[in-house]
């Protein structure tokens, strides 16, 4: 833990409104960048990140510094996200569906402009299982190695290896073949 | 080290994870194994390439001041909320149920002697059956209690507030 953030948080155990702010200008625009890409939903995202910093301000007492305290918030968020995606598994199953039944009657265009292109990765996170779209996010936005990874989730080391291999395959059928994952080097699976 | 420990341990290899003597087997296993080579090139390349796009699709998304000043009232107004807020004891959770178990027990006796064995009652003659001895009151209590279960997954607590409802009937013989 870095000195500042020694200093943010003895002033967040010391019930500091000023640090609220600071915790929320400094960690604020990436966990708000996370959470829209783990329930795919802006406006849904900000709630969620809003409840993450209530609560890491209501348990800042626990903090130990063990992990980072973007990690923390992080966990913290993937929690919230997790019971977020429970409560609302009816729409956003509807909303899928309304959404497949569009795309098969828009003619898709040859080449995919950048709007377009976060639209496709959008929808095709939104198809991935929770566990699948949680690991991309977290080692691919997230930059996190193998163990911590498998610390963040709770899982071992061949559980995140495991999820990692298959969500990258299923994110291969997902995405349009002009989002080649692998670039011009080639998409065939290696054995 | 062969190519399948390699596999194994090529998400750590990247991550420059391993212990410095695995560090160097695969160092020197990689500069044998152009199939071993490919297979690190493809997912540095992978990594590369959802990175961009990841941090392409979220790169408007931001807080801007006033959000952020927003947030920071509110996180501080449901803080100071939650603070104020006198912890819910286990028996106090039942004081509710009970209390309108009790205002239903009343209310059916006091129908009892206002209708059944109230005398002058006008409605006793128009509700009740033809006379006999005993009359039955059926008395129907519902409530609803919350519970709060929790388990536990790795660092992580996962919790749900419940909502059972109980249902209890009973009956009262009324003896004229």
């Amino acid at each position: 833990m870095g000195m500042d953030e020694a200093k943010l948080v003895a002033a967040l155990k010391g019930r500091d409104s000023a640090a609220i702010e600071a915790l929320i200008e400094t960690h604020g625009n990436r966990l708000l960048r996370s959470a829209t890409l783990l329930c795919g939903d802006e406006t849904n995202a900000q709630d969620l990140v809003q409840d993450a910093f209530v609560e890491a301000f209501r348990s800042v007492h626990r903090f130990r510094g063990q992990a980072s305290l973007y990690t923390w918030l992080h966990s913290i968020l993937l929690n919230l996200t997790r019971h977020h995606r429970r409560d609302s598994q009816r729409l956003v199953y509807d909303n899928e569906l309304a959404a497949r039944e569009v795309s098969v009657l828009e003619e898709r265009p040859s080449a995919l402009d950048f709007e377009s292109a976060a639209a496709e990765l959008a929808r095709a996170l939104r198809q991935l299982s929770d566990s699948h779209r949680e690991v991309l996010v977290l080692r691919y936005y997230e930059h996190m190695k193998i163990h911590e990874l498998a610390r963040h989730l709770g899982v071992s080391k061949g559980t995140v290896k495991s999820r990692l291999h298959y969500a990258i395959r299923e994110m291969q059928k997902i995405l349009p073949s002009e989002m080649n994952l692998f670039g011009a080097g080639g998409t065939k699976e290696m054995a | 080290m062969n190519c399948e420990q390699l596999r194994e341990n090529l998400y750590d290899y990247l991550d420059g994870s391993l212990l410095p003597s695995e560090q160097a087997a695969a160092e020197r296993h990689l500069a044998g194994c152009l199939v071993c080579r490919e297979a690190v090139r493809r997912e540095s390349q992978l990594a590369q390439s959802l990175s961009r796009r990841f941090e392409q699709a979220v790169e408007t998304v931001a807080l801007d001041p006033v959000t952020r000043r927003g947030m920071a009232a509110a996180v501080e107004r449901k803080v100071a909320g939650s603070r104020e807020r006198p912890p819910v004891l286990f028996w106090r959770r039942l004081a509710l149920p009970f209390a309108a178990a009790a205002v239903m027990l009343m209310a059916a006796i006091w129908m009892r002697h206002h209708f059944v064995a109230g005398p002058n009652s006008h409605l006793e003659t128009a509700r009740l059956p033809a006379p006999s001895d005993n009359h039955e009151v059926r008395i129907h209590v519902s409530y609803s209690v919350p519970g709060y279960i929790f388990r536990k997954e790795g660092n992580l607590v996962i919790d749900a507030l419940t909502c059972n409802t109980l249902v209890a009937d009973g009956a009262l013989l009324v003896n004229n």
